[in-house]
Formats: structure tokens, C-alpha cells, sequence
């Protein structure tokens, strides 16, 4: 019997990855909007772009092995400005999750279930979020591959049944757009998506191979690069010029399926899959918001109701790593609900943050801070290089 | 240990056996048997046997026991005969019973004696001998109720220990096969027993089965399930965590898989540990009928618990909230169906619910001709009265029926099944597709967080573990299942080393030529 505390595998940081990104791939009107029928191409420059931003967290994480993102920040900055530098990390997170949160809400709202208020599905989904969390996020990480499975599989048979309706004409004309714009969807897509991987910062300290870091990222990435890629050439070759025009394009081109005259509305399986997705990714955001809260504040962590049963590795009624259940969690997801709620006024201010504001917004969390903690880093001779020779 | 010499044996014994007398007070199915032996009339040697009737097993009482004592000892050496004062003589030369040790307490006695063995107490000594007589009457081995079998073994556990262990026995005849004994319950002082493999299984494992069950501080142990509740891991939760089986098969299987046994006197279940989840959906017969088959067993079973799990919710968020993604003409059926009903759906399909759980309830506690007359009863007339009367739509009643059968076809997960269904059908009532989603994220949640001692319930599949794959939705065939299940951490992973079995044509080909190269070696 293995012990189950922080036995987190690369394998399940990857899919973790993967799962994280695919939750905003499945909705990527945003950046169809901008590069269009060429918006295939930008999920691979995109990868590119984030490739240098993952490359500063696995430094970061490689030099202070063991601890997260806002315990970096202390080591490196100090107790006090270290604590300014982890609240802005703190209010990234909080406001990912929120974002996230309302997002979620909206699609619901919008595409499920138009008479209920928003209130409710951010309501019931953030009380799934509250739950999982208090079972451990290492239990979550450990689903990561059984969601990639059902993800890939709902693409896939998505794609098969809408083959019918596809028209490689529609992929015409090739990279024509200035190139300002193909910069614009680079980075969107190296931003938004892919470099919200800095939440998983919080998680690594619980790998079974602290150090092994940038392989999982990178691969989860990668694998998402080709899934984002091959779902917006699935919805481009489908929709058409209609692709920009729809917020929720892979949800579109799925209403297209008709199988025999039974099987039709598929869309609705897309949905839970969708929901899924959020699910797991608010529950990270949230958990990488909870856990440096409680870091900020000299929260101890809770000690968990296990059963008296001597044996630590049997000893698992709940995950026994202590960075697995950090305390605020309730007065965290109310934060986040509240914050949701207000976080846009309407869905055109949403469409607008997420096309010009919110790559500029995410940079500098994702790419400047990280960055200048590096730098400060070498230049204080902090980390491990130091703790050796000493 | 260091054995602690009472007071209770000494030249007293009349003392000796009132004080014994006393403590089974009102009890009138002590006998205590008061006769002397021996050649020699001065010599003669006063003795009491001592046994609770019924328990015992009456043709060792007095053919191995008594007669011996009283009529054989002239098979003694003369002078042996002289002298029968000595208890070590007495057991080894004149008891012919396979069980018998010294014993030196009155605890030791009243324990004996409740166990159903017979106590021998002579004059004089402060010993007494402690004779295995058990007996009484016992169930005959029978066809399991809880699980038939077609190709299987037709055996089943019964309610005697050793049988039950014997039966395991006989399936696994390996000394590695052991079996711990220990004795729980204040009261009921019920005999448990510890099967393992040694070398397959994990130490750390068995440490920890018999340390849970060394924790165990009750006055009463009457069944398997009593053990389950005090050793389980998560108390909490609907699923089962600790697999049970009526089948000695299914057991062996288990325990060569690298898991524990646990069997307890008086129930004919035996307990194995760690349990996962995808147990729920194995049977013994799986490995039995060829894989193919069994596989589509298996996904057939998996096909039956999610519409159990999620019928009811489907329909009510369906025709409730989603009314689009059912197809038109099906819509307008059922809206016909439901016309005139007075309940919305979601209280009518509650209230069939409700009504089919007390069908089930009282076809179970009911005996058989009278729980099939419930069946028929409330079935097919209240059903049938209840969708004519107008009180409720019959697509509920075919969901209802579908999600029935449905759940007989997971015994093991109907009990979990049944509770975890009406969360969800308050999640679809309330919340329709995105409630059900969201329960089925804490399901998934809740079930990834689920230990059985140590072994993650969800495995092989969260954490995923490929290589074990071989034994969940897919049963592959027995030569391709090399390792035991890594969840179980078993010593020895390597089940096997055979190779798929050959084409003959190919087998012959390769026979002949291993022939003729032995021809071609020998020949002179």
C-alpha cells in the first residue's frame, strides 16, 4: 500500500494541463473572432509563445524545490514585500476563478437554461467546486486522465458525425490578415489560455518528482496545442464565414449532427462535457487562490478527520498531504461567487475584456512577475545553488 | 507467554466445579458429567466432564471421551494402569480426539466450554484438559442464494467457520494459504479468521486487517457486517468499500489476487480487502465464460448502473427544463402521455420511487410466495390502476420499471444506487442537466477520494493505471492477464508466464520439427 500524500504523477500534472486549457478551447469564439479561418494556425504560435512562460515557472520551481508560487514569492522578495508581490498573485487567482465562475454561469445561462438566474448556477456549481476541494485536490488531479479520455472522446465523435457537413474550401484564403493580427491571436491564445498554467505553481509541491516539472507542463501544453487546433479547424471547416460570427463555435457546429433523425441536440452532451471542465478548472483556480490566502494570512493548515487507524499509508480517509485541504475554503468560494457576480456587467463587456484586455491583464501575472522573481533571483543568488554551497 | 497458575484447579474440586456451576447459573444445557476411573480401586480417580449440550458433537463425547476412561484403560501397560493420576497420560494415551490441550484458568474453561468443547476435570490437579468436540447441528453446504452461478461452482458458504475455511482450503491447497485466528466480542466471543497468500499478498496489508480487528471493542459480533463497520475506511459513504461473497470461488480468486479474507463464525460471508470499484461489476463467472462474453457482461453491467444512477434524473430534467433535446415526435408522446396529470414530474416520479423501494422492501422481508404476490400485486395492478386512474404519466412508470430492473443487475451497488438516485433527482428537479452534472462531479469526486485500505477505490482509473486495465470494462483472456492488480500491491505481481494458446496446425508444425531434430540427434 502506497502512501497517498503529495503522490501526484507528472502523468496526472499533464492531463491536469490538458483538462485546465480544454475548458476554454471548447469556447474559443473569442479567438476565432480576431484570426478567423486561420485561427487553426494560432494554436500552435500560441504554444510557441508559452513555451518561454513555462520555462520561468520550471526555473522558479526547480531553484526553491518544494514550495509553491507565493512561497517563492516570500523567499525571494522577503516577508513584506514578498507579501505585496503574492497578493497580486492572490487577486489573479481569485479573479481567473471568478471569471471562470461567470463564464460558466453565462453559457448555462445563455444555452441550458435561459429562465434561471445566474446566481443559482454559480450557486450549485461553486458549492461542486467547495466539495471537491475538501476531498483534496490530489483526488482531482488523479480524475485528470479519466476527464481527457471523455474530452477526447466527445471531440472525436463530435468531429466523425459532423464530417458530412465539413468543406475544406472554407479554410480559403491562407494567411492573409496583417501581421498585427496574427500577433494579436498569438498572444491571446498564449495568454489567456495557456499561460493560466501559472495556477498549477500551487500544485506542484505536491508531485512525486518535485523537479520534474517542465516535461508535464510542457506536454499538457502540447497535447492541448493540437486539441485547440484540431477543434477550430473542426468548427471552421463546419461553420464557415459563420465561425466569427458565434461566440460558442464547437457548440454550433455540433448542432449540425443528425444521426438517423434520433440522435440530434448533441450539442447537449457537449455541454456536460463543458461543465465538466469548468468545474475542474475553477476547482483548481480556486484551490491555488485558498491555498495562498492561507499562506498570507498564517493560516495552519486543518487537520484532517481521519480515522484512528495508526498506519499513516492506510490512513486515508482523506488524502493525508496537509497542502490538500487548506482552511478558508467556504469564505474563499463566497468570495469568488460574489466576485462573479459582478465581474461584468453584460456579455458584450465580457466579449470586449476577452478579446483586447484580457491578454495584457494575464501577461502581466503570467509572464512580468514571474519573470522579475526570477531575475531577483539570480541576481540575490537565492534558491538552491545558494542552499548547497551553504 | 507466562502462563498464571489459579488457585481454581487444586485438590478441591467439588469447590471447584459449584464455583463452574455458579457461573452458568440457569443455564440447563450445562451438563457436567461426574464419574471416576481407573484399575485400581484405591488409585481411583474422581473426574467431571464438562460441556454445554448441543454444542458438542455426542459420539466423541462418549465413544472418544468417556468410554476410553471408563472401559479401555486396560489397554494400558500394567503399569500405566495403576496409575491414573497423571493428565499427560491420560491425553496420550487414552483420548482418542484430534484437539486436546492443557488448560489452567477458569477463563480458559468457560471459553472452551462456550466454543463447544468438552472440559476434562479430574480430582487433584490443577490442570484441566480441553477436548475438541465441537459439533451440532450445522447447515449442509448449499447453492449460494445471493449469487448463482451457470458454469460455476455450486458451492456456498455456510455458517460454520471451519467449513468455510475448509471449503477456501480446498481451493487453494498451498501452505502459503494461512489462516490467523482471533476471538471478538465481549459477549458473543465470535471466532474471526485471517486469510492470506503469503508471498503474494501485501504484510503491511495483513498488519493492518488484523490490527483494525485487534481495535475492535464490542460486546457483540453476529455477522460479517458487523466487522465491515468497524474496520472500513470511510464510514461515511453509500458505496460499499469492503467486498463480501457467498462463493468460496470468488473468495480464492480474490486472495490469489493479493487481498485478505476475512470470515466470521456464524455468517456465510466472507469479507475481502481492499476492495475497488469496478469489483461492484465482476462476478466469479466472469472468469468462467470465455472473455468476449464476459466483457460484454461487464460493459452490460456498467450500461445498467448508469441508468439506474440516472434515469429518473434524465427524465425529470428532460421533460422538465431540456424539453428541446428530446426528439419531436418522442415529446409529443409523452406530452400526451402526461396530459391531465396532476403532479408535476419530478413529484411523480418520486412518488413512484417511493412506492416501488416499498415493493422491493417487502418482497424482500416477505416470505417467498407472499413477496411474489407483492410483486405481482403492487407491479403490474397498482401500476396499471395508477397510470389509468390519471394519478401518474406511464412514462414514469416504464423509467421507474427500467430503472428497477436496471439496479438488479449491480446487487452489489443497489443499495448505493438507490440512495445516490434521489440526490441526483433533487439535483435534476432543482437544477435540471447542470444539477446532474454537477452530481455527477461529486460522485466522481467522492469516488476518487475513496480508500479501502490504502488502495485507491478508483483504480485503475483514477490514478489511471493502464496496464490494469485488463480486468475492468474488458476482461481479457486469462493468458493475457500476466500481473495481479497493482492496487493491492501484491509481493509476487507475476501471475503467470503462459503464452496465448497456439494454432494446433502451428503447434504440430513446431512439435515435428522439435521431433525430427530429436530423431536427427539420437540417430546413430
Amino acid at each position: 500500500m502506497k502512501s497517498t500524500g503529495g503522490n501526484i504523477s507528472p502523468k496526472d500534472l499533464m492531463f491536469a494541463v490538458f483538462c485546465f486549457i480544454q475548458a476554454t478551447v471548447l469556447r474559443s469564439g473569442y479567438i476565432i473572432a480576431v484570426t478567423r479561418q486561420d485561427s487553426w494556425a494560432m494554436a500552435m504560435t500560441g504554444f510557441l509563445f508559452a513555451i518561454p512562460i513555462v520555462a520561468i515557472y520550471a526555473a522558479l520551481l526547480r531553484k526553491f524545490p518544494g514550495k509553491n508560487l507565493i512561497e517563492i514569492s516570500d523567499c525571494i522578495f522577503g516577508p513584506i514585500i514578498g507579501k505585496v508581490v503574492s497578493a497580486f498573485y492572490l487577486f489573479f487567482f481569485l479573479s481567473l476563478a471568478a471569471l471562470n465562475a461567470h463564464d460558466l454561469g453565462s453559457f448555462v445561462v445563455r444555452y441550458l437554461m435561459p429562465e434561471t438566474p445566474i446566481a443559482m448556477v454559480l450557486l450549485i456549481s461553486l458549492m461542486g467546486c467547495a466539495y471537491a476541494l475538501r476531498k483534496g485536490i490530489e483526488n482531482l488531479m488523479y480524475l485528470s486522465i479519466c476527464l481527457s479520455i471523455i474530452v477526447a472522446g466527445a471531440v472525436a465523435i463530435n468531429s466523425i458525425l459532423v464530417l458530412n457537413d465539413m468543406n475544406p474550401g472554407f479554410l480559403k484564403p491562407f494567411f492573409q490578415m496583417d501581421l498585427m493580427t496574427y500577433i494579436q491571436g498569438t498572444v491571446t491564445i498564449g495568454a489567456v489560455p495557456m499561460g493560466e498554467i501559472i495556477a498549477f505553481t500551487m500544485i506542484t509541491p505536491m508531485l512525486e518528482k518535485e523537479k520534474k516539472v517542465l516535461k508535464p507542463l510542457l506536454f499538457g501544453l502540447l497535447l492541448s496545442a493540437f486539441s485547440m487546433a484540431f477543434a477550430m479547424l473542426r468548427d471552421i471547416l463546419t461553420l464557415g464565414p459563420l465561425v466569427s460570427i458565434v461566440s460558442l463555435p464547437s457548440f454550433e457546429s455540433i448542432r449540425y449532427v443528425t444521426l438517423a433523425d434520433t440522435l440530434t441536440r448533441m450539442e447537449s452532451i457537449y455541454a456536460v462535457v463543458l461543465i465538466l471542465l469548468f468545474l475542474f478548472k475553477v476547482c483548481i483556480l480556486l484551490y491555488a487562490f485558498i491555498l495562498g490566502l492561507s499562506h498570507i494570512l498564517g493560516r495552519k493548515n486543518q487537520p484532517l478527520p481521519n480515522q484512528d487507524h495508526t498506519n499513516p499509508s492506510f490512513n486515508t480517509d482523506q488524502p493525508s498531504n496537509p497542502k490538500s485541504f487548506p482552511p478558508l475554503t467556504l469564505i474563499s468560494t463566497a468570495l469568488v461567487f460574489f466576485y462573479s457576480l459582478i465581474v461584468f456587467e453584460s456579455a458584450m463587456e465580457n466579449i470586449d475584456w476577452g478579446a483586447s484586455t484580457a491578454p495584457f491583464f494575464s501577461l502581466t501575472y503570467e509572464l512580468l512577475l514571474p519573470a522579475v522573481s526570477l531575475l531577483v533571483a539570480f541576481l540575490r543568488k537565492l534558491g538552491k545553488a545558494r542552499e548547497v554551497r551553504e | 507467554m507466562k502462563r498464571r497458575y489459579y488457585s481454581f484447579f487444586p485438590q478441591n474440586y467439588k469447590k471447584n466445579l459449584a464455583a463452574l456451576r455458579a457461573t452458568f447459573e440457569d443455564s440447563s444445557d450445562l451438563v457436567i458429567r461426574e464419574f471416576s476411573f481407573g484399575t485400581n480401586k484405591d488409585k481411583e480417580v474422581k473426574a467431571a466432564l464438562i460441556f454445554l449440550d448441543g454444542l458438542t458433537n455426542p459420539t466423541i463425547i462418549n465413544d472418544s471421551i468417556i468410554k476410553p476412561l471408563m472401559h479401555d484403560n486396560h489397554l494400558l501397560y500394567e503399569e500405566e494402569a495403576s496409575d491414573l493420576s497423571d493428565l499427560d497420560l491420560i491425553r496420550n494415551r487414552l483420548l482418542s480426539v484430534g484437539v486436546v490441550k492443557t488448560i489452567y484458568t477458569p477463563n480458559e474453561v468457560i471459553e472452551a466450554c462456550l466454543s463447544g468443547n468438552a472440559i476434562l476435570m479430574t480430582d487433584g490437579f490443577c490442570q484441566a484438559l480441553d477436548i475438541g468436540a465441537k459439533g451440532g447441528e450445522k447447515r449442509a453446504v448449499s447453492e449460494p442464494v445471493s449469487e448463482t452461478s451457470v458454469r460455476g461452482p455450486r458451492e456456498g458458504f455456510t455458517e460454520n467457520l471451519r467449513t468455510n475455511t475448509a471449503m477456501i482450503r480446498r481451493k487453494i491447497k498451498d501452505p502459503s494459504l494461512k489462516i490467523r485466528s482471533a476471538v471478538i466480542g465481549a459477549r458473543t466471543h465470535t471466532q474471526v479468521n485471517l486469510l492470506y497468500i503469503d508471498g503474494i499478498v501485501d504484510p503491511d496489508l495483513v498488519d493492518e486487517v488484523e490490527r483494525r480487528l485487534k481495535k475492535i471493542d464490542t460486546d457483540a459480533i453476529l455477522a460479517t457486517g458487523y466487522v465491515e463497520q468497524y474496520i472500513e475506511d470511510n464510514p461515511y459513504t453509500p458505496f460499499p468499500v469492503i467486498w463480501c461473497s457467498e462463493k468460496p470461488d470468488a473468495v480464492a480468486g480474490k486472495l490469489l489476487e493479493g487481498r485478505v479474507a476475512v470470515a466470521v463464525d456464524g455468517t456465510p460471508f466472507v469479507m475481502t480487502m481492499p476492495m475497488l470499484f469496478i469489483e461492484n461489476f465482476q462476478t466469479a463467472e466472469d472468469y468462467i465464460s470465455r472473455s468476449h462474453y464476459a466483457t460484454s457482461m461487464r460493459i452490460l453491467r456498467l450500461i445498467a448502473f448508469t441508468i439506474s444512477l440516472f434515469a429518473p434524473a434524465l427524465y425529470i430534467a428532460f421533460t422538465t427544463f431540456h424539453q428541446e433535446l428530446i426528439p419531436t415526435t418522442l415529446l409529443f408522446t409523452t406530452a400526451a402521455s402526461s396530459e391531465g396529470i396532476p403532479f408535476p414530474a419530478p413529484v411523480e416520479m418520486g412518488i413512484m420511487m417511493l412506492i416501488f423501494e416499498i415493493l422491493r422492501e417487502a418482497g424482500v422481508r416477505m416470505p417467498r410466495p407472499i413477496g411474489q404476490t407483492i410483486s405481482i400485486v403492487g407491479a403490474l395492478v397498482m401500476g396499471e390502476a395508477a397510470v389509468q386512474a390519471g394519478i401518474v404519466g406511464a412514462p414514469v412508470v416504464i423509467v421507474v420499471a427500467i430503472t428497477a430492473v436496471s439496479s438488479f443487475a449491480i446487487p452489489f451497488l443497489m443499495d448505493a444506487v438507490s440512495i445516490i438516485r434521489w440526490f441526483l433527482l433533487i439535483l435534476a428537479s432543482t437544477m435540471g442537466n447542470l444539477g446532474i452534472t454537477v452530481g455527477v462531479f461529486i460522485l466522481l469526486v467522492h469516488l476518487s477520494s475513496l480508500r479501502s485500505f490504502g488502495a485507491h477505490y478508483l483504480a485503475p482509473l483514477a490514478p489511471f493505471q493502464r496496464r490494469d486495465l485488463k480486468d475492468t470494462a474488458v476482461r481479457a483472456p486469462l493468458w493475457a492477464m500476466h500481473t495481479r492488480p497493482r492496487a493491492t500491491n501484491p509481493q509476487d505481481l507475476k501471475r503467470l508466464r503462459s503464452n496465448p494458446p497456439r494454432n494446433p496446425s502451428s503447434s504440430e508444425k513446431a512439435t515435428g520439427v522439435r521431433n525430427h531434430d530429436k530423431e536427427q540427434q539420437y540417430d546413430p
